[in-house]
């Protein structure tokens, strides 16, 4: 085996060309799939991936009784493993993801928005919050311009301007979108009814429902994305941003949130709006 | 200006996972295609 490594890579250019391909060609597959693996925190299937893959070397170093089978099993077993995993990853980027990112896209960089919309966008987006806490409604509002596609894609493209009475009526009960997050962008919303990873963190507190730990799962994921989560039950508004928790929050604390979600001015800091520790409490 | 620094720190970070995703796939791409050639030359 050490000998065939060494001579690897001799021989004619031909035959060195088709082995680079080969490795290229596999590598591109490995690193769509490890790369769906982290997007979808599995990360344990790129570490089985690479076990199984030791497994075949060793095996071929050793040169056990009957090992080529050996090795084409395992080999086998990480295409398998791979495809059960992430195929529907995959067939959503290939056919569904393409179009719906580029118009996304386009419609984003049509015209940026200045800070009187986006000063406009956050004061409609408290209006809509503190109605909706009043007749507890229950909301999820998701800020920010790096949120994964394939959240985006999860739920209906909406691309309309930021309006405290669109907000109102896309959470309004036994409406089709209302059980879903909102993903807002600048001053429009981007999309409604999306579906979000929840997390099984035990150190959340027991009121917190579904609504609560997916916008958690979604901003430690994601240090840019801020979560305004309106309770159903309680009524009580709260705000989420790089696993750090808010909640109570009056019309001048949610304001002043947005104004950092929607980066209008930079006049208070990270520490000052949401304090160092998680899951700090006012 | 806070917010630059740490858009530039994400933008690294993810850079570099990306690096060091594509790395790990390098690797064991070329275990895979090694291991494969050498059971057809045994």
């Amino acid at each position: 085996m050490i000998d065939y490594i060494v001579r690897f890579f001799n021989g004619d250019w031909f035959d060195i060309a088709g082995k680079v391909i080969a490795i290229l060609f596999v590598t591109l597959l490995l690193y769509v799939c490890f790369n769906y693996a982290r997007r979808r925190r599995l990360v344990r299937v790129i570490v089985i991936d690479c076990l199984l893959v030791a497994v075949s070397f060793v095996l071929c170093v050793l040169q056990v009784d009957n090992f080529q089978f050996f090795v084409y099993l395992t080999i086998s077993l990480i295409a398998l493993i791979n495809v059960l995993f992430f195929s529907d990853d995959f067939k959503h980027d290939l056919f569904k993801g393409a179009w719906k990112r580029s118009a996304r896209n386009a419609s984003l960089s049509k015209d940026a928005p200045n800070s009187d919309q986006l000063h406009n966008a956050a004061d409609e987006i408290v209006k809509a919050c503190l109605h909706m806490s009043k007749s507890d409604v229950g909301a999820l509002i998701l800020i920010g311009d790096t949120i994964a596609d394939s959240i985006v894609d999860s739920g209906t493209y909406v691309d309309a301007m930021v309006s405290s009475e669109l907000l109102e009526t896309l959470f309004f009960p036994k409406t089709p979108l209302h059980d879903g997050a909102v993903i807002i962008n600048g001053n429009k919303i981007v999309s409604a009814g999306c579906y979000l990873p929840i997390v099984q963190d035990k150190e959340l507190p027991r009121e917190f429902g579904t609504r609560h730990r997916a916008a958690m799962g979604v901003t430690e994921a994601n240090p840019n994305v801020t979560a305004i989560v309106v309770s159903e039950e309680s009524g009580i508004i709260s705000a989420m941003h790089d696993g750090k928790i808010k909640r109570y929050l009056d019309s001048d604390a949610l304001h002043d949130i947005l104004v950092g979600a929607l980066h209008i001015s930079d006049s208070l800091s990270e520490e000052q709006l949401w304090g160092v520790n998680n899951y700090e409490q006012h | 200006m806070n917010n630059t620094k740490k858009k530039t720190s994400v933008i690294l970070k993810a850079i570099g996972r990306n690096i060091g995703i594509a790395i790990v796939a390098l690797l064991c791409a070329t275990v895979i295609v090694v291991c494969v050639g050498f059971i057809a030359t045994v």
